[in-house]
């Protein structure tokens, strides 16, 4: 349960960088290389929150001999004190490019209670050419293609960072496609308008977004799935509520570093 | 009743005490409620009858002791990650790998 519950995380994290009835164009990049949020994960067991993981999202610069790319790194870790029951060290991260946000590479590696997910990205066009690891079964390499604009969950979240949300009105949808765990998966964000919330930043107007995703038995609903990103040129995403069959949690930013604006 | 209740009382009790093992803080304060609670009704059945009144009085210690552990526990221990030098390791090596694949790419 607590894979699903980190792995919904990022995924709603993600498909909060929604774009609604927005142009497909970048507007001013909201995050710069060295921003660092951090955020606690919290699961809802009868009314009182029990905090279980923390999640740190990570942007740098990496060179290459002819380019650099942004690395846009995402970790779940599990507080020390869960280590001895169930340990988790989730590592997601893209290579895009600094300019467009167009992803070059996504990789997944994933050790959960001793559980093993390996998994690679490389974007040529509109296919993937993809390596999988579970366990010990061994890699398994497969080419897939995948629709235009289609993009892995990390990639997807700081892509959304920069589209201007301030455009959209209210009750505004838009379904778009994300590719994990080899599948298109089609989600559904609805603009449910702006919320005034407590975040570490102080009391901050937020762009508040329900979640859904289609065929997807956690995160079906309607608007039990909410992300609120700060209605500034950070675009922060600072609280993500979600609803699954087994219950609710959220995930809390607590720490922020080297924001843009 | 008074079975019910005893039963109910014990197996509060025993959830009280498994639950201080895991790191889920407050919420021992459920099963514990519910234990003292049977343990305030054994106690006063016992009395009206006559009987002797330590049964009561060890499922109410059991309980307030489990939540005196986890609240504590939860007050004390803070919400900090493991330095974690294999996922650290780990990270050092998908970057390198990336950046290959990336150099491939170009």
């Amino acid at each position: 349960m607590i894979i699903k519950l980190i792995q919904n995380y990022i995924l709603a994290l993600v498909l909060t960088a929604s774009s609604f009835s927005f142009s497909q164009e970048l507007s001013s990049k909201s995050f710069k290389s060295g921003e660092h949020l951090s955020y606690q994960a919290s699961y809802n067991m009868s009314g009182v929150l029990t905090t279980f993981a923390e999640v740190n999202m990570k942007v740098a610069t990496v060179k290459t001999s002819k380019n650099s790319y942004l690395h846009l790194k995402c970790t779940a870790n599990t507080y020390k004190k869960w280590d001895g029951f169930f340990k988790i060290r989730d590592l997601y991260e893209a290579y895009v490019s600094p300019y467009s946000l167009k992803p070059y590479i996504y990789k997944r590696d994933n050790n959960e209670n001793g559980t093993i997910r390996k998994e690679k990205y490389i974007y040529k066009g509109n296919n993937i050419q993809s390596t999988y690891v579970r366990g010990k079964s061994g890699t398994i390499k497969a080419n897939f293609t995948i629709p235009s604009n289609t993009r892995d969950i990390v990639s997807t979240l700081y892509y959304i960072r920069n589209l201007p949300i301030d455009k959209a009105n209210t009750g505004d949808r838009k379904d778009f496609n994300i590719v994990f765990d080899r599948k298109i998966k089609t989600a559904t964000l609805t603009f449910m308008g702006t919320e005034t919330i407590s975040t570490i930043f102080g009391n901050k107007k937020c762009y508040k977004i329900g979640v859904s995703v289609k065929k997807d038995k956690l995160l079906k609903g309607k608007a039990s799935n909410i992300v609120y990103i700060t209605a500034d040129k950070n675009k922060v995403p600072v609280l993500i509520k979600f609803s699954i069959p087994v219950g609710n949690g959220q995930l809390k930013l607590t720490k922020s570093q080297n924001l843009k604006y | 009743m008074k079975l019910l209740t005893s039963i109910i009382a014990i197996l509060g009790a025993i959830i009280t005490i498994a639950s201080t093992i895991f790191p889920i803080g407050n919420l021992t304060i459920f099963p514990a409620l519910i234990t003292i609670l049977c343990g305030i009704i054994l106690l006063k059945l016992h009395k009206k009858e006559g009987n002797n009144i330590l049964f009561p009085k060890v499922i109410i210690g059991l309980a307030v002791a489990g939540a005196l552990i986890s609240s504590c526990r939860s007050l004390l221990t803070a919400d900090k990650i493991a330095e974690d030098q294999k996922f650290e390791q780990r990270q050092e090596k998908s970057n390198k790998e990336a950046v290959e694949d990336l150099e491939g790419l170009e």
